[in-house]
Formats: C-alpha cells, structure tokens, sequence
C-alpha cells in the first residue's frame, strides 16, 4: 500500500542543452511504494528527466530531495548509493558474460577479499535468489548474448532489484517483452510496491499504464502538463495532454481495395527455423503476422528478403518465381525490409539524412559513375517534407534524430528504391504516439499507391488496427489466419500460446 | 571469467597463414648461392687505385674557414661506430670545422639515410661525409649531392656510386683473409666452417665474407663452409642465427663473423650450447663484449678496425678537398689482430672513443 | 587542424627560417609522399571499417618485384609489376577478409608477415641493384617547382576524394564502416566491396613502393618497417575515426601534414629522433583526445 510520504521530489528542475531547452520548470513527485507513471510524446523530456534523477544529467537549476533531503546527483554511482535504479531501454548488459556475472557486476561475493577471488558457488546461489523472486527461468551460467532480447531484458530487471534500490526507473521495460513476460513483470512490481519501493514506469502504452500504475505524470515540450490519478484518467484524455489535441482513429480508417497477388511465399523452410511458411499478399492490402517472441516472424521477412538461406521454398512476385539469394536480389525485384533494430540494422548513425535516404538507390543517381550529390540532396529533401521528418538540416547526422524521425528516414530510404512489397518489422517500436500515427499514416499511403504490406508487430492493437489480414505464427510455422473482421486479441492470443487456430 | 566463443573456421585461417609465412621466411634465408652479388669488388679483380692505396694520412694545416661538414652513418649502436662518431667530431674540433652527425638507425633504414642526405643539401653544408647503409641504394643520393657541387667523402661502408671524393676503409679484403687465415691454421686437420656476414648489401659484408670464402679455398680446401646467413649487426641476429646452425649442423667448427655484434650473439650461443672453447670463432671489431668474450676464450681472435682514424680521416680528407689540396682516391686504415695473448698489450685509442665520452644527441 | 598545421610551420619556420626554404620544402614534400600514399589507402580501410597492417611490409614487396621485373624486362614493365604486385596482395587481403570472414586486423597482420617473408625469399634476402639510371628521375626528378612524388601524391589525393564523394563506391566504403549490418541490410554487396577496398589500399602501396625504389635506386626487402603504424597515425590525427564510417580524404591530408612539418621542423631545430618520437606519439593520442572531447561534448 502506498506510503504517503514521497521518496523523490523534483523542483523548478531546468535543464539545457545548447539550443535546447529540455526540461523548463519540471515538478515529480514520487512516493514510496506508488508506481508512477512518466508519459510523453518523444521529445518531451521524459529521457532528460530521467537522467537526472539517476545523475546522467546535473539540472542547471532546481532541487531534488531524496526522502525529504535535499541531494546533489553527481553522477550514476551517487543515484544508486541514493537507491535510485535505473533499466534503459538499451541493456547494458555485457554479452559475453553470463547472467550471473552481469547481475552482480562489479559486485562479486568474494571468497578473498585480497585476492579478488570470486566465491563463485555464492554467485550462483545469490543469482538463482533473485531471478527466482521475478519467477525466472534462466540459468544463471548462460552467456548473455545466447539469451533472447526478452530474457536479456528480465536479466537487467533483475539486476536492479538485486541492487535493493528504493527507487527503480523503468524506460519502456515491456518493449520486447511477451504478455506473459508483462504479467510477470507486472507481479514483480506488485512485489516491490510490497516492499515499499517505488517505480517510474515510462512507457507509450497507455493500457499497461492504466493496468499497474497508480499515478501518471504528463509532459509536453519540456514542461510538466498534470499529474493525474491513473485509475479515474481514461486513455484518450491521457494522450490528449500528452498531445494536446483529441486524438480520436489512431488508425486512418480506409477502404481496403486489394487487388491482385503480389507476393507469395510457398512452403519456406530453414532447418530448426521455419517450416513450410506459405502465405501470400495482395497490391493494396496490409497482412499483420502476429505471434509470440520466438515465433521466427523476423527470421521470415529476412528469408524473404534473402539476408538468410532458405533450404526449400519458392518466392513469387506477381505470380512469378524469383531467385533471391542476396538483399540486392530482392530490392531489385522490389521488395524493401524496414527492420526490427533500427538501430543496429536500419540506419547509419554518422552519416547525413540525405546520405540515408539514398544509399539504397544509388544507381539512379549516378551518371557514368559519379553521383549527383546535388540531385541526392534534392530527392532527399523532397522526403524529408514529405514525410514530416523533424530535421531542419539535410546535413544532420541520423544519429541524432528521435526514433520516429529514424524510422521516417529508414522508409524513405526503402521508397526511394520504389519497392512495392514493404516487409515492416516492429515498425513503431520506440516510437511515441505522435510518431505512430505518422508511421500508420505512410503505410496507408503506401497501399494505396499500390505497394503490398506485411507488418510484424507485437502491439496487437497495432495488428486488429491496420491488418487487413492477420496471420499468426508459432515457432516457425503459421497457425492461424484471421480476416479482420473476425479477429480478436485473444484470438489471437490463443493462436500464438497454443498453435490452434 | 571470459569465455571463448569464436568459431573454429576463424581460427583455422589465419593458423595455415602464420605457417605459411613462417615456412617462407625460414627458407628465405639460406639459398643465396645463385644471387647475384651486389656492390662488391671482386678481390682478384682490384683497380689500380686499390693495390695503391694510401695508408697514411696526416692532418692538414688548419684552415682558415670554418666549414660545415655533414656526416651520415647507419647507426650508433655499437662502439665501432660510436669510435668513428668521436673520430669525426674530435678531428673536426682541431681543424675548426663544424660537424652535423646523423645517424639512419639501422641498416634497415635505407629511406631515412636518402631522406637525411636530401636535408643535408638542403642546408647547404660545405662537404658530405658518408658510410652507406647501401651500396647500391645510396647512389641517388650521393649524384644529387655531386650535383649540387658538395664533396661526398666516403667512409667505411662502400657506395656504389662512384662521384666521390675518395673512399676510407679498413682493407676489407685483408680482413677476410685474415680471419681465413686464423680459422685454417686452427683447423689444420680440416673441419666445418658457418658464416654470419652481417648486413646484406654493404661493402664489408660482401668483401669480406668473399675474401673469407675465397682464402679458406685456395690454402685451407679441408676446411669447408657449411652454411651463411646475412643479417642486421645486432646481438640478437647473432644468437638467433648461431642457434638455428647449431640446430641444423650438428658438427661446427668454426664460425666467421663479418661485424662483432653478431659474434657476441654467436658467442651466447655457443656458451649456452656448451660449446666454449671447442669452436673457433672470429670476428671483426672490438666492442666489450667482444672483449669479454675473447677473454673467456669463447672468441678465438677478431680482426681490429680503426674506426676513430677512419673518422678522423674523413674530415682531413673533406678539409683538404675544400682547401683545394690533393686527396688519394682510396685509403685504408690499419688492422691489428687481438687475441686471448695480447689483449693488454693492444693501443686502443684508434679503435675506441674515450672512456664516458658519448656521441651528440641526434 | 589547419590552424595546427600553420602553427607548427610557423614555430618552426621562426626558430630555423630555413624551413621554408624552396629546397627544405620541396624534400618534405618529396619525403612525406610515400606516407601521403599510404595513409590513403589506409583511410579507404578505415572509413571502411577495417584496417590495412600490411602497408609497411608491401613496400617491401613491391619494391623487389619492381626491381626484379624491372631488370628483367625494362623500365616500364617493372613499374606496372611493382604496382600490380601491390594490388594483388591487397586482393588477397581482400578476398581473406571478405570471404573467409577474417576480421581485417587479423588479416592484414598475416600478410605484414607473409609479405614481408616474401619479400626476402624473392630476393635472397639482398638488395637487387643495376636498375636503369632514368628510373632515379621519378623519385629524384622535379616537374616543374615540384618534385615528381609530389605531384603523383597530390594527384592520388584529387582522385582518392574523388571516389569516396563522388562515386558509389566511396559512399558504400562509409556506409560499411558507419553500421555494416545496415548495408546488408539495405542491398550492399559488402562482400564485393571490402575487396575493392583492399585492392585500393593494396594499389596505393603499389605506387608508394614504387617510388621508394626509385629513390634508392634497388629494390629492397627491408623497407617500410612501421610505415604502416605511421599510415595510421595519418588518418586518426586527422580526425578519422578508428572504427570506421568517420573521415574522409582532406582529414587524412591533415594528419600527413601534422606528421610531415613535425618529422621535418624537429630535425631542422635539431631535436633528436628519439625524442620526435615521443612527440609523435603524444600527437596521436592528443588529436584523438581533442576530437573526442568535442565529441562528447555535442
């Protein structure tokens, strides 16, 4: 039960950086054992904030007490001698050491003291305890970079909860999660209200905040809107302040006219990956696959896309057998991927936007060799306003623009090469509200210029609101099929758990 | 607490690739016996200025200018060269000149000593005084020095080109024979014979193991060279060669070195083999430790070089040349011969700089 | 960096005038123009994401090739085989690093080794001398004001800035090195051109070796020891980033630059080569201090 007494206060907190100013006045209060909820659209400052409260970031101004005291964060290591913790959405897990060694990193039951010797049986003893209090399945000896993104991010949850933080600040910690992995984080956070611990919980998805947090604090542009009570604020006025305008239809209604088949995939298989994956997509319609993490969505688009080997299968473009053995195989045929791990595999954090936007195109830009960097520049720009890409210079490096901004340029990379089979996998992952629309928007754009869409997804409103078709699949192989009208999440949800249709 | 993940097809590539390598190295060092020779004078064949070498040469009058005079050797890692460094400045003092001494670092540094000659006519110095980390990579060098109408004067190790002023060194030919000489007396009965030159591609190196060689086969035929190998004149070259022989013959007699900074590598060698005293081991010039071991009775004998007179001479030669005074087109400094016998007996004052004096910073 | 630049030459320039002497600026230039080769094809490696260790060694290599086929056959043949002898080890390179998947530093390190063993099987170990006369006029000769390796630098430069902005090649070269998965991704034929990147790097040690030969006038299997690591040294003080994706020809320009008017204003004041060294090394981890600070800072 909540202790009124707050753990965290933040006053008049400013922060800038040149030629921003981030954070202008912002007020949190945070007591103990309440979770609470930080909403924004990207760019509001939830991630300044944050920062500062776990000593990333020292406020130019403003005052933050700590169980009534008033505390200067000097740095990461003082937050957590404060009991603040904080999960990012990038792990900071080091790969190649095991669970166990990451968990309690820096911080090693040792047998001598002197020596540094590791007691390596306390290790694993104390790390099976904390995983066993989130209820975990993992051993605590496999390598980190062998564990899937779900596990790797339980493995993080768990290495701040042994950290005995008073304190724990959550960024976007269901990302990459399953509902079956939320609902057990959703216990351990029950758990840590027990203990009187308090949570930041920032997260885009409003039901999961209506489901666990007790309050919600608003911000836009910088400065903080409201502080509600989550349990008698609906969604829509939540985003309603976040945005600041009623957002009704997050998905454009459209009058799907699918037309002829565009892409068919016969029987794909990969040894141990896919077996026998058959579907087909039409010009003009979106087919959402749906499925559990694990279910090999990813590792179809990329079969498809020919960055992985098939051992059998067929692909058909317009009712015609095409041979894709290489990536540049399938952007020739017409076929884009927009990847799950922006980041890692869609964009080029130290080159220009424009750069971006026309590395997958290149041949058309050149003449007898040498590129017209004036005509590159050109398209770009016409992308850039055609899209809404929030960046007032061409010249910017990727790397600086917000998510959303990142996935608008990694699109308009793939629409520079005129693809007409867009593969989307995870497309608005990290992206805020704002943003999403935006994405929704381009993609029925897209259809009805005539491109075909297959969407992987793992927000399922995201999959019944776009989807003209939604296929679902489980370990490998598709196990289910539903047309729109007749799909519900826990249709699908079955589908995925239990591999019937 | 790291755990090794990395797949076995990565290892094994560049595993057959380092032994690649190794097997070329290791058989690029023996066959020699079809190259083709450089920058040698084949003894029999001796211009008529050598058989009329002058082997005095006193110092001139000093003049009346100060000159400039640039100096360019290998390096200055070892006494020999320190000797003939002292020689240089010592004998520039008396004569009022002002010497720039630079050294290549190593007779692997071809480019750097090119580089140093260039900068040494960029700054106009009055003569060039050079002992070449090669002969024929030096000649580039040496003709835009002529071209710019400074003297070259050169010392010690031989250049191929031939726009110089005059050329300094010990007899190496002598050297050879002496040391073929030394060896044959001692293994009268016959016996087996390997070679360290020391640096490939420098006059002494070529003259002297060629001398060597040719001496052992006309007065010595039972004594027969098993094996040579060029390499850098450091210890380390020494005891690595030495050792490979010592693996690969298993009867050695003797060992010929060219310099003495392989004959103290050699010398290790041989000790940590436990061969001391059992081999016949000859070298040239006469650093500490060749001292030391010759002492030990691990060098048998080593043929000693003047290298200050040799820099002493270079700068008399550069004066008088610049003084318009006649200068002979080849000299050779004198040779002495130490052994275990007379070790305290020898004069060392042309051989060795004093005692704690060390060469100038460069 | 300019700012740098004109600061040392000034300092020098005060403390010896001779510096900027016609003569003295014509032999830096001449001097640093095997490096400026080098740390060309080096930038390619980087930018790519890889790196070239094999530099220093294939100077050697080419270098007695060159001299062999030069005596064999004649003048000209003995250019092309130095050059092409370059390339073809950075095929090899390339082929290992592309294809067999070995990571570059590895890659390249076997071949500083193999090249340089090569290097000494082909020639017995001894120089080869008896090259033609007229070769000493391609590192020796002037065109004009300027000395001949110069001028083939400063043209290798031109073209050099030309491929990586003007060509698709140059673009996929930082592309691969910003985020190598990302070009997979997007329909690079990364394999392809790593290779080409090698093969680059390889050709530009193939002139470099070329008129090093020309000046020593002998081919020579114990050049370019460590030239590699100053090739380096050229592309980081710069301002390219090590791991790729970052720099560019004109930072390159910078760092030879730096490298040169030190390496040759330290000897006019006659400071020693031991401690030139010292200083080198302090420039390269200073001028990656700086970059990085400014970084972070942003």
């Amino acid at each position: 039960m909540t202790d009124a007494s707050p753990f965290l206060q933040l006053h008049a907190i400013v922060k800038r950086f040149p030629g921003v100013l981030a954070l202008n006045d912002v007020g949190l209060d945070v007591r103990r054992g309440e979770v609470h909820a930080l909403l924004g659209e990207n760019g509001a400052g939830k991630s300044t904030l944050i920062k500062t409260v776990s000593g990333v970031y020292r406020p130019d101004n403003g005052e933050i007490r700590v169980d009534g005291r008033s505390v200067h964060i000097r740095n990461p290591h003082a937050a957590q001698a404060l009991g603040i913790s904080t999960i990012y959405q990038e792990f900071t897990l080091a790969p190649d050491m095991t669970v166990a060694e990451n968990i309690f990193l820096g911080r090693e039951p040792l047998r001598l003291r002197a020596l540094s010797i590791v007691d390596r049986k306390a290790l694993i003893r104390q790390t099976r305890d904390v995983l066993a209090s989130l209820d975990l399945h993992i051993d605590p000896e496999a390598i980190v970079k062998d564990l899937g993104v779900a596990q790797q991010q339980m493995v993080e949850i768990a290495k701040a909860l042994s950290l005995d933080a008073r304190l724990i600040i959550m960024d976007e910690p269901t990302a990459t999660l399953t509902s079956h992995e939320i609902d057990r984080l959703f216990e351990a956070i029950a758990r840590l209200k027990q203990r009187n611990v308090a949570v930041i919980y920032v997260s885009h998805r409003l039901d999961e905040v209506k489901a666990v947090c007790d309050r919600a604090t608003i911000l836009r542009d910088g400065t903080c809107v409201a502080t509600v009570p989550v349990a008698s604020t609906t969604i829509d006025e939540m985003i309603r302040l976040m945005v600041g305008r009623d957002l009704k239809d997050k998905f454009p209604k459209r009058q799907s006219e699918p037309r002829e088949e565009m892409l068919r995939v016969e029987q794909l298989t990969r040894k141990g990956v896919l077996h026998g994956v058959t579907f087909s997509v039409r010009r003009g319609e979106i087919v959402g696959i749906a499925g559990l993490v694990g279910s090999k969505r990813t590792e179809t688009a990329r079969a498809i896309f020919g960055v992985d080997p098939i051992d059998s299968g067929r692909i058909l473009l317009r009712g015609k057998p095409v041979n894709v053995r290489r990536p540049g195989d399938a952007i020739r045929h017409g076929i884009a991927l927009v990847p799950e791990d922006r980041k890692r595999h869609g964009i080029f954090g130290t080159l220009s936007v424009w750069e971006n936007v026309v590395l997958s195109a290149l041949r058309r830009f050149s003449r007898r060799g040498i590129l017209d960097v004036r005509r590159e520049k050109q398209r770009a720009q016409e992308f850039v306003t055609s899209l809404r890409i929030a960046t007032t210079d061409l010249e910017k490096r990727v790397l600086e623009l917000s998510g959303g901004n990142q996935q608008k340029v990694v699109i308009a990379k793939w629409l520079n090469t005129n693809a007409e089979v867009f593969l989307f996998d995870e497309p608005t992952r990290g992206i805020d509200v704002g943003g999403k629309i935006e994405v929704y928007k381009l993609m029925g754009e897209l259809i009805s210029r005539g491109a075909a869409i297959v969407m992987i997804s793992s927000e399922l409103p995201e999959i019944l609101g776009l989807s003209d078709r939604i296929l679902v699949m489980r370990e490998g192989s598709i196990c289910g099929e539903f047309d729109r009208a007749d799909a519900t999440e826990e249709k699908i949800l079955n589908c995925a758990l239990r591999g019937a249709a | 607490m790291f755990r090794w993940n990395e797949a076995r097809r990565v290892k094994t590539l560049p595993t057959l690739m380092a032994t690649a390598a190794l097997l070329l190295v290791g058989c690029g060092r023996g066959t020699q016996s079809s190259q083709e020779r450089t920058s040698s004078v084949a003894p029999d064949e001796r211009p008529a200025a050598e058989t009329q070498a002058v082997t005095d040469f006193a110092r001139p009058a000093r003049p009346s200018k100060a000159y400039r005079l640039g100096v360019s050797i290998p390096h200055l890692a070892n006494p020999h060269y320190v000797g003939q460094a002292y020689g240089y400045i010592d004998e520039a003092q008396n004569l009022g000149a002002q010497v720039t001494l630079l050294e290549a670092g190593g007779y692997e540094h071809l480019d750097k000593q090119v580089s140093q000659i260039e900068d040494l006519i960029a700054s106009k110095v009055d003569a060039i005084i050079i002992a070449a980390v090669s002969g024929p990579g030096t000649v580039g060098a040496v003709e835009a020095a002529a071209a710019a109408g400074i003297p070259v004067i050169n010392v010690n190790v031989m250049t191929d080109s031939d726009k110089v002023v005059t050329r300094i060194r010990s007899d190496d030919d002598v050297i050879g024979r002496m040391q073929a000489d030394f060896m044959g007396e001692r293994l009268k009965a016959g016996g087996n014979v390997v070679m360290l030159r020391g640096a490939p591609g420098t006059s002494w190196a070529e003259i002297r193991g060629n001398a060597f060689r040719k001496q052992l086969a006309a007065k010595y035929p039972n004594v027969k060279v098993l094996g040579e190998q060029y390499s850098q004149s450091t210890p380390a070259d020494g005891l690595r060669l030495m050792e490979d022989f010592l693996q690969t013959y298993p009867q050695i007699n003797g060992v010929y070195n060219g310099a003495d900074s392989t004959a103290v590598g050699a010398a290790q060698a041989v000790k940590g083999a436990g061969k001391a005293g059992s081999i016949v081991m000859t070298a040239t010039d006469f650093q500490l430790d060749t001292e030391k071991f010759i002492r030990e009775g691990v060098i048998s004998a080593s043929v000693l070089q003047q290298p200050v007179t040799m820099g002493r001479w270079g700068v008399r030669a550069a004066i008088s040349y610049l003084e318009k005074k006649p200068v002979p087109p080849v000299m050779f400094t004198g040779l002495m011969t130490a052994t275990k016998e007379n070790l305290d007996t020898l004069d060392l004052s042309t051989l060795r700089a004093p005692a704690g004096w060390t060469p100038p910073a460069r | 960096m300019p700012i740098v630049i004109l600061a040392l030459a000034i300092v020098f320039g005060s403390i010896n005038p001779n510096f900027w002497s016609a003569t003295n600026l014509a032999n830096v230039s001449r001097q640093i123009s095997i490096l400026a080769l080098l740390a060309l094809g080096q930038t390619f490696a980087i930018l790519s994401g890889g790196i070239d260790l094999s530099v220093g060694s294939l100077l050697a290599l080419v270098s007695v090739v060159c001299a062999q086929q030069m005596k064999a056959f004649g003048l000209v043949e003995g250019i092309t085989a130095g050059i092409l002898a370059g390339g073809l080890a950075g095929l090899v390179n390339g082929l290992i690093i592309a294809k067999a998947r070995v990571p570059p530093f590895i890659a390249t390190l076997g071949m500083l080794v193999a090249a340089r063993g090569a290097a000494l099987t082909l020639s017995g170990g001894l120089p080869i001398a008896g090259l033609p006369r007229e070769f000493l006029v391609l590192g020796a000769g002037y065109l004009g004001p300027f000395p001949i390796p110069t001028v083939i630098a400063a043209v290798a430069f031109v073209l050099a800035h030309g491929i990586l902005r003007r060509t698709r090649f140059g673009r996929y070269v930082y592309a691969m090195g910003s985020n190598e998965e990302a070009a997979v991704l997007s329909g690079i034929n990364v394999a392809n051109y790593k290779m080409l990147v090698y093969i680059t790097s390889g050709l530009f040690a193939g002139v470099a070796g070329v008129i090093l030969t020309s000046r020593v006038i002998s081919g020579q299997p114990t050049l370019g020891e460590v030239q590699e690591l100053y090739s380096i040294a050229a592309v980081v003080i710069g301002g390219g980033r090590i791991s790729g994706g970052v720099g560019g020809i004109g930072t390159t320009l910078m760092g030879v630059l730096v490298l040169g008017i030190l390496g040759n204003g330290l000897n006019l004041v006659q400071v020693s080569s031991y401690i030139q060294n010292i200083v080198i090394g302090a420039i390269i981890v200073g001028a990656v201090y700086v970059d990085l600070a400014r970084e972070r800072r942003s």
